[in-house]
Order: C-alpha cells, then sequence, then structure tokens
C-alpha cells in the first residue's frame, strides 16, 4: 500500500473518532448538568448551599481510592452486601480478597438459603466412552429459576443420585460381573497396564458394545455407594452394598431392569464434615417392609448392621436429630427405645419413635368410583411417613396418603397419587404426636432421599405453610411390566389443595426426583 | 435553631463533617433512627445537629432519599422503586456507594441500607473475583496456592 492510502485511511479514521469523543464528552455534560438540575429543581436543597462549580473537579478526584473505600465497610456491612448475593456470586466474593474470604466464612451463615430440585439424570449411553462425552447432573434452582449444570468425574459416570444428606449428594453406582473381571485383569496381566488409566466403569460401558454375545458378564454383582460433593467435586466411596447380607436377597427379589441402587431406601450422614461423621443406611430388606439399619464411616472396608435381631421392626425413615439417629418405626413396641450402639469405637445414639399416627388417625374407606374416574379409588388407601427437622430444630413427622387406584382387569396393578399430608410434632421422649394444623411460615421439601425444612423468610417469593413433595415409588412385584411413578408438587396446608408443577415426562428407570440443600460456602454452614 | 415554615413544619439543621449545614423539615430527618432519637432526646433545640461522620456530599444524598421517602408514605411502590433505582445510579456518579452505606448505617436509615447494598450486590452479581477486583482496585492477597485452594474448595462456582 502507498503512502496516500496511509494518510487517507489515517485521515478518515481520525475523523470518525471526532464525533465519537464529542459524544462522549456530551454526555459527560449532559450527566454534570442533570445533576446541577436535580438540586436546583429542589426546591428546599437550594437552601443547602451546594457548591456548584466544586463539583467538576471533585467528582471523581475528591474519592479516595477505592479499596479504601471497602476497607472502611466493617465486616457486617460487608456481610450485608454479601449475604444478597446467589450462592455462587457468594463464594466468588470470598475469593476476591482475605478479608471478603472472612466475612464470606464467618459471616455468611444467616445467608439465604438456595433449595435446589435434581432434574432427571439422562438416560446414559453405552458408547459414553467413545464420544468422550461426561454425563451430567443437573439442578433447577428454586430461588432465581436457573438450571445448574454440573459434569460428573468420570469414575462417577454411570452414578445415580439417590438422594442427598448436609450438602453431599449420595450416588449409587452398579458394578457388572464385568467390571470386577477386566479390574482383576487390568491388574493381574502386564500387557493391559496401560489401560489402568481408564476409570472400569468407562471401560466396561465401551466393551459392552462390543462383546453383546458374552452376556453372562453383564449381570449385576454389586452396587456401590459413593458420597459427592459437588461444591469440591470430592467424592469418598462407601462400603459396597454386598457386605450388607440382605444385599443378596434383595436382587434376587427386584426385577433386573430395576436399577440396584434402590437397594439403599435413605443415607444420612452424621456431619457435614466427612472426616467425623457416621454414615446411616436405611437399606430395603428381602420383603417390601422389612428394611434394615447399616452404619459404617468412610473409609470402612464394611457396613455394619445393627439391630438385625428386631425382626418385627418396620422402618418408614431416618433423620439425625440432634446428634441422634432417630429411625421411624411402623410397628412394634409402643414406647420410644433409645439405643447406644458400637461402631468400632465410635457409639452411636439410636432413637426408634414408633409411628403411633395409623393406630391413632387411620380409618381408610373401601374401594369406590371417584366421580368421572374409571379407575376405582381406595382413597387413602396407602401412606408414607416422613421425618423431618424444622428450620426451629423440632422434630417432625409428615404422613403422605395417597390414593390407590385399582385397575379391575388386572387386580395387581395399583398406582398411588398422592392426596394429602398431615403434620405431627413429636415429642423425643415420649414418641407423643401433636397434630399441627400450620407449618408456622415454614416450607418443607420432602423427599425419600432427604428432607429439610427451611423458613418462608428466607425464600423470597416463596409462601409458607407448604410442603414441596417429590415422590419415588417402585413398583417391584411387577415383574413382568416394570413400573416407577415419580410425582412431584405443592401441597398447601391451609387451603389442603395440591398443585402439580412438572410437567409428565418419560423418565430412565434409575432416575429419582428428589430437593438438595447446597451445602454454603467455604465448608461452614449451619450443619457442622 | 429550630425554624418554623409557613406550613408550621419544624425544620431542623443538620451539620455535615466538612460543616455544610443542611436545613430539612423534622419529618424528613426523622427518617433517621439516630437524628430521630437525637431529637427526642432534646440535642436539636439548640443550633445544628452535627453529624461528625458524614460529608456534606453523602448527606445531601442521604437527605434526597429522605425527602422522597417521607413524602410519599408506601403508596405508588413501583413508582418509588424505580425511583430508588434511578437514585442509587445518579449517586453513583458522584459519591461512592461506600461511603452512602456508611452514612446509611451510622443515620441508621434501613431502607437506604438496603437499597445501597442490594446494589453493590447486583453489581458483584455474575462477575469474576478479578472483574470485581478490577472494578473497585482491589488488592488481590491471596497467594497462588491460598487461591488455588479457595478455588478446590467450591470449584463449582468458578466452572
Amino acid at each position: 500500500m502507498d503512502v496516500k492510502a496511509w494518510m487517507f485511511l489515517s485521515g478518515a479514521l481520525t475523523l470518525l473518532t471526532i464525533p465519537v469523543v464529542l459524544f462522549a464528552y456530551k454526555r459527560h455534560i449532559d450527566i454534570l448538568l442533570f445533576n446541577v438540575y436535580r438540586r436546583l429543581r429542589d426546591p428546599l436543597c437550594s437552601i443547602i448551599k451546594v457548591r456548584l462549580f466544586d463539583y467538576r473537579g471533585q467528582s471523581r478526584e475528591g474519592k479516595s481510592s477505592p479499596h479504601e473505600l471497602w476497607q472502611n465497610l466493617s465486616e457486617d456491612m460487608l456481610a450485608l452486601v454479601a449475604n444478597r448475593l446467589p450462592l455462587f456470586d457468594r463464594i466468588r466474593f470470598g475469593s476476591v480478597c482475605k478479608d471478603w474470604q472472612r466475612v464470606a466464612k464467618e459471616k455468611s451463615n444467616d445467608a439465604a438459603p438456595n433449595p435446589w430440585m435434581m432434574l432427571p439424570q439422562e438416560r446414559q449411553s453405552q458408547m459414553s466412552f467413545f464420544y468422550l462425552k461426561q454425563s451430567r447432573l443437573s439442578f433447577f434452582n428454586l430461588c432465581n429459576g436457573t438450571v445448574h449444570n454440573f459434569k460428573l468425574p468420570w469414575p462417577l459416570q454411570s452414578a445415580f443420585c439417590c438422594g442427598s444428606s448436609k450438602g453431599w449428594l449420595i450416588m449409587a453406582q452398579e458394578i457388572l460381573q464385568l467390571e470386577t473381571d477386566l479390574s482383576y485383569l487390568i491388574r493381574s496381566d502386564p500387557f493391559m497396564q496401560e489401560l489402568k488409566w481408564w476409570p472400569p466403569a468407562i471401560l466396561c460401558r465401551y466393551l459392552i458394545g462390543k462383546l453383546e454375545f458374552w452376556s453372562d458378564c453383564f449381570y449385576i454383582n454389586e452396587t456401590r455407594v459413593i458420597l459427592f460433593n459437588p461444591a469440591s467435586r470430592v467424592f469418598l466411596p462407601l462400603p459396597l452394598a454386598s457386605t450388607i447380607p440382605c444385599y443378596r436377597a434383595f436382587t434376587r427379589y427386584i426385577d433386573p431392569v430395576y436399577n440396584t441402587s434402590c437397594f439403599f431406601h435413605k443415607i444420612e450422614l452424621s456431619s457435614a464434615d466427612t472426616s467425623n461423621c457416621v454414615v446411616a443406611a436405611l437399606v430395603n430388606g428381602s420383603e417390601v417392609r422389612r428394611r434394615v439399619l447399616a452404619f459404617s464411616k468412610p473409609g470402612d472396608k464394611r457396613w455394619s448392621v445393627m439391630l438385625a435381631d428386631r425382626e418385627e421392626l418396620e422402618y418408614a425413615d431416618i433423620l439425625y436429630h440432634k446428634g441422634t439417629l432417630c429411625a421411624l418405626t411402623l410397628k412394634g413396641n409402643n414406647q420410644v427405645e433409645d439405643h447406644i450402639l458400637n461402631l468400632g469405637e465410635t457409639q452411636v445414639n439410636v432413637k426408634l419413635i414408633p409411628d403411633l399416627s395409623r393406630r391413632k388417625y387411620y380409618n381408610p374407606g373401601p374401594p369406590e368410583f371417584l366421580h368421572g374416574q374409571e379407575f376405582l379409588v381406595r382413597r387413602d388407601g396407602h401412606f408414607h411417613s416422613y421425618l423431618v427437622e424444622s428450620a426451629e430444630g423440632a422434630l417432625l413427622m409428615i404422613v403422605k396418603n395417597a390414593n390407590v387406584l385399582v385397575d379391575e382387569t388386572a387386580p395387581d396393578l395399583e398406582y398411588l397419587k398422592t392426596s394429602s399430608f398431615a403434620v405431627f410434632r413429636v415429642d423425643d421422649d415420649t414418641g407423643q404426636l401433636t397434630p399441627l394444623r400450620s407449618l408456622d411460615g415454614e416450607v418443607i421439601f420432602l423427599s425419600y432421599g432427604g428432607s429439610f425444612s427451611l423458613s418462608a423468610e428466607d425464600l423470597p417469593g416463596f409462601r409458607g405453610n407448604c410442603i414441596f413433595f417429590s415422590e419415588n415409588h417402585e413398583y417391584f412385584h411387577h415383574y413382568e411390566d416394570p413400573i416407577a411413578s415419580r410425582e412431584n408438587g405443592v401441597y398447601y396446608l391451609d387451603s389442603k389443595t395440591i398443585q402439580r408443577h412438572f410437567p409428565s415426562v418419560e423418565l430412565p428407570l434409575q432416575s429419582r426426583l428428589s430437593w438438595f440443600l447446597p451445602n454454603s460456602v467455604n465448608g461452614k454452614s449451619k450443619f457442622n | 435553631m429550630s425554624i418554623t415554615t409557613e406550613n408550621n413544619e419544624k425544620m431542623i439543621t443538620l451539620m455535615s463533617s466538612d460543616g455544610e449545614e443542611f436545613v430539612v423539615e423534622e419529618a424528613v430527618a426523622a427518617q433517621s433512627q439516630t437524628i430521630k432519637h437525637l431529637i427526642e432526646d432534646g440535642c436539636s433545640t439548640e443550633g445544628s445537629i452535627p453529624l461528625p461522620n458524614v460529608t456534606g456530599r453523602v448527606l445531601s444524598e442521604v437527605i434526597q432519599y429522605c425527602k422522597k421517602h417521607s413524602s410519599s408514605d408506601d403508596k405508588e411502590e413501583k413508582e418509588l422503586e424505580a425511583w430508588d433505582a434511578e437514585f442509587v445510579k445518579a449517586a453513583d456518579d458522584h459519591v461512592a456507594l461506600t461511603d452512602l452505606m456508611m452514612a446509611a448505617n451510622f443515620l441508621d436509615i434501613k431502607g437506604l441500607l438496603d437499597l445501597v447494598a442490594q446494589t453493590l450486590a447486583n453489581m458483584i452479581t455474575g462477575k469474576s473475583p478479578e472483574e470485581v477486583r478490577r472494578m473497585w482496585n482491589i488488592k488481590n492477597d491471596f497467594t497462588p496456592e491460598e487461591a488455588e485452594k479457595v478455588r478446590k474448595e467450591n470449584q463449582w462456582a468458578f466452572e
């Protein structure tokens, strides 16, 4: 390019910049004038000695440097800002500088909680290894309506989330016979050493696509539960399920199409700090209502089954309340029983609380045709009891009633549809139940996999006195036709009505619906 | 020093740290719980109320806010919200919001304190720590190891 062209170009550029600079300058003047005008327009402020001309020079220079300004704010005032931030911004706030980190760590305990709804997990492609596509966990944030997606670490690829406790997700993973064989081969065969960098679960899934004929390797011989903290991406494997004696009976009992992760009905952590925590599991036994209590600590080799001799007990739910594991029992003794059990060197306090509501308040009617329904309906023919700790720290029992829809042509098929909830306050010592008409402005998030209660005051846009429920019901006795129902809705105690928001979609059988309360900033939370 | 206007509104004088005097209606000044208590204790009958922690510039903004909020009592909430938003935007041009926040805290005006805190929170929302530091010229006093540790603890917020 010759000199002329350069001169032409630079001239054109200068000409172009002049209006831009002028425009910016005009805008600056406009803003100044607007502020002057704002003051003059105000008759009272005209009394105020506004030094109009000082503003020009002072408007920026008069301020001290921004960092000093922030330093002037006390920690309490910083916390006022921090506690208004959404969860992730609050975390990032803590990584700006050390002062802010201290505020985020120490002062954000009263920050607004963020309840999340776990969205159904994707069906896993057997070729995920080939595409190197990491499967994800997705959550719907009920406070700001956003969806958070997190990639699962490679070793957790084939795992399904079956609940949560104290900010940890409970991931259950099936282990195929092939995988066990494969890891043995890789360990022992020097030619396969280079495969050791691949997680066996993924290699396995890849091989399944290739080795269709080798079908006897596909049977599931093990289930592993892994605690997964999505915040730090730390995961901790718990002992294998087969160390609980009734696991084999359970896998023989259920249809292979069901994921064996449903062996674990509920898992509770005694504390969010996993270095010092006892994990309690309520697992399904060989029959529907024969559940068993098992305990372990992260790093243990096996689960310890407790109170196995008490065959008459039917557990409905478990919950750590004031450091004691409360187990709700449907049958057996009408009194509260306290047990101190030994798990290695750790003592575990267990309290068996009888669910007296059935014996006192339950009176189901005969099946009838409800208007407009072609099914026979047994009103409130099914119930499930849950334990929840209220935001105030009281022990609550929630009884969910469901209508049972019976198809006369196939009497085996019974469908459940949630109809109502009853709330009771439980006396820890006597097991006495007090029916509650209202939740005092609390919102309860209820699911098999973990429940919690929050005050509606902390949840902008929420009405108090309601129960957000999500239901996962597996119909294990339907051998030919595997069915699982997933229900999701809100029950309003004031009007005794249910709103269902979640659309009817076809989900993978393994994926369960649950609520999740992320453990807040930097490991410090109300759970500790 | 108390002046009474035609409307029989009691006027009081506020004196900022840099000696500016502001004459406002008592109802306006009483939006501040601190001033309200001072008036109740009889501090305003003689001379002006000194506010040693608040500069004239900040005080003039605070008075703007109090005047608006004492004249429109709860009605037309929408309009007031829009006014608040406009007010903070304009205030940000010539006083530091952090100064305004400290004044609101000292004068104990809850509405203004909430408003400024929310505005600051909105300015931080959606920004990376680096952007926040740049916005307010805040020094990063983490060592690389510490920064990595903070990041690791809550990796999901940085993805």
